[in-house]
């Protein structure tokens, strides 16, 4: 298959507000954690530069807003997307329970041409803070229960398997995007404006 | 678990939550990266942020003669809101709300211009009512601690973990929350209720919150319920007048597929903060709330307008979101388009021939603004109005024409430090 001349990863990280999304995204790309960090408005991306397999290729990593509502500006977001990063937050149940919702929902609005098989890596981060709510067996059984999605336990705080975690990421956002073409129903159905058929005249209910 | 116990536990952590802010920094259990060791003596500006660096020890001359002249305005002002119902105030005040209001009085005109004090007496009692209400059963409570613990970190009264300051926006949020049902707390709020706890008690600032969201002339009810259907409708109608007004940007960020909501999402949710210096923001909040939403459009066009040249000159999405959003950064904010209007001058610029400049900025504006008017029909076919939007869009484009040529005479004197504008 023809390969793009500048590869362009997009990834797209998704979870409960609170949870270290932007943490984790400027631990990656800045290996910097502060407490300094905004909420997230919309959304907000970085890129990076890597090389994955000898391959030189650019991350667009997009960091999103966490609260709920803002799931339906997501169209404008996800398009494109190469790679989904769902994270929760080890020590808050909620934002594991919140994770279905998540997959879904980018199912949903992104609608790659093979759902069943579009990449996501789940991110369990804050396993520097006590005490855990959820086990790494837990996060793994619903990993295994998606298809098998990969799974890293993170730290944005201490940098902990960050740099794995997004290695791996971006492996599987290029295998994806290797291995089809068109990810992306970008013309789904067309419709044909120009009229191939000449009217058989007198045939119509308005004539 | 079932039903009861989640119950329960909500009410658990809710009860945990309130009871923090109550007891406030003294004992509170938090950890060392929640409260920001800064070096606050040398770095604090004038409206309370704190800065990294120091601040420069010399004063910029420029900055003390604008100063002087907000003392100068002050006592005008000072007049103005004695009397405020005065025919002599109503003739003024649009002219001097547009030269900025002089910091010190802040306070007490936004106070004015929102009408506080009919509605606080209005509804005596109703904002202790609604904070007993969010105690017991506020949803919300979880989200806006998490949001006020990242609010405006950098300022002087916000910097503290459960500071008096944050136990305000707390109280202000989650009050709301149960007042107006049908928005409840979204992300965002904590933004524009933060800015006007800088300059307002916590019950004026909730009054404040509650007539940016319903009176007609801001209308933010829209832009944070559900579906967000005014943001919508903002983002129609940018980029509508980026098609007449400004259709090589709109080209431009076309073929890179910049599509506007990566750009100018906090200028329209948030009105401008964190995305603009802050100086300039209390300008355009001035404006705003003197003459209401059509402020944001016309500053939204201004802003590119008045950068055109560079965002021409960037060649992906990257490098124009964060040259956009890197606008705070940019000491000279608005420099650019002066240089830019010297060559038209044919280098005559002087310090008096400021003042051409910005009489050519707004006579761009009205002329691009004249011809935004013949798209009006377009407009008002576009979609999305739908919710609280009760904005007349005729009035919205037509009004645009005096706003962008008034807001960018403002802009240029706040920020690019050039004194004439200012005066204008």
């Amino acid at each position: 298959m023809a390969s793009r001349k500048k590869t362009l990863l997009k990834v797209i990280i998704l979870g409960d507000s609170s949870v270290g999304k932007t943490s984790l995204m400027n631990q990656y790309v800045n290996r910097k954690f502060t407490n300094q960090y905004k909420a997230t408005i919309g959304a907000d991306f970085l890129t990076k530069e890597l090389t994955v397999d000898d391959r030189t290729v650019t991350m667009q990593i997009w960091d999103t807003a966490g609260q709920e509502r803002f799931q339906s500006l997501g169209v404008a977001f996800y398009r494109g997307a190469d790679c989904c990063v769902l994270v929760f937050d080890v020590t808050a149940p909620n934002t594991f329970k919140s994770l279905d919702s998540w997959r879904d929902e980018f199912l949903i609005q992104a609608s790659p041409r093979e759902p069943e098989n579009f990449p996501f890596v789940l991110l369990g981060n804050k396993v520097d803070l006590e005490p855990r709510a959820i086990s790494s067996k837990r996060a793994q059984q619903w990993c295994q229960s998606k298809n098998n999605i990969p799974y890293f336990e993170t730290s944005a705080k201490e940098g902990l398997n960050v740099e794995q975690a997004f290695m791996a990421i971006a492996k599987n956002a290029l295998a994806q995007q290797n291995s089809t073409v068109d990810l992306y129903n970008e013309f789904p159905d067309q419709i044909k404006l120009t009229n191939t058929q000449k009217p058989s005249g007198g045939s119509g209910c308005c004539q | 678990m079932n039903e009861d116990d989640l119950l329960k536990r909500s009410a658990e952590e809710r009860e945990k939550i309130f009871k923090r802010y109550e007891q406030g920094r003294d004992g509170a259990q938090i950890d060392p990266w929640e409260d920001p060791g800064f070096e606050v003596y040398h770095a604090t500006d004038r409206y309370g942020f704190i800065h990294d660096k120091r601040l420069p020890s010399k004063v910029d001359p420029q900055e003390t003669k604008k100063v002087q002249i907000e003392i100068e305005r002050q006592r005008k002002w000072l007049k103005m809101i004695k009397n405020w119902d005065s025919t002599n105030t109503k003739e003024k005040l649009a002219s001097r709300v547009y030269k900025g209001i002089p910091n010190s009085l802040r306070s007490d005109v936004w106070c004015k211009l929102l009408q506080i004090e009919i509605i606080k007496k209005e509804n005596k009692g109703k904002y202790a009512e609604m904070m007993k209400l969010a105690r017991k059963y506020s949803t919300d409570a979880r989200q806006i601690d998490s949001d006020v613990n990242r609010q405006f970190r950098e300022h002087l009264h916000y910097r503290e973990r459960y500071s008096i300051k944050q136990l305000s926006l707390f109280n202000v949020l989650t009050a709301y929350a149960m007042y107006n049902s049908e928005v409840g707390y979204c992300q965002g709020m904590s933004g524009l209720a933060g800015v006007l706890l800088m300059y307002m008690d916590e019950e004026d600032a909730f009054w404040a919150v509650h007539v940016l969201l319903t009176d007609p002339k801001y209308a933010m009810h829209g832009l944070y319920k559900e579906g967000f259907p005014k943001l919508t409708r903002f983002l129609a109608h940018h980029d509508r007048i980026l098609m007449k007004l400004l259709p090589k940007v709109k080209k431009h960020f076309d073929r890179h597929g910049l599509d506007a909501i990566l750009y100018s999402l906090k200028w329209f949710f948030v009105c401008f903060i964190e995305r603009v210096p802050f100086s300039l923001c209390l300008r355009i909040w001035d404006i705003y709330l003197l003459d209401g939403e059509r402020v944001i459009t016309a500053m939204a066009y201004t802003i590119l307008k008045l950068h055109k040249r560079n965002l021409l000159k960037l060649n992906d999405m990257d490098s124009i979101v964060n040259y956009i959003q890197d606008l705070p950064q940019r000491k000279n904010f608005l420099l650019d388009h002066l240089v830019y209007s010297k060559n038209l001058l044919l280098n005559r610029l002087s310090g008096s021939e400021t003042n051409k400049i910005v009489t050519l900025v707004s006579e761009t504006a009205k002329e691009a603004a004249e011809k935004d008017k013949e798209c009006q029909l377009s407009v008002n076919d576009s979609v999305g109005f739908t919710g609280t939007d009760t904005t007349d869009n005729n009035s919205t484009m037509g009004s645009c024409t005096t706003l962008a040529s008034k807001s960018s005479t403002c802009d240029d004197g706040s920020e690019s430090g050039v004194e004439e504008c200012t005066r204008l």
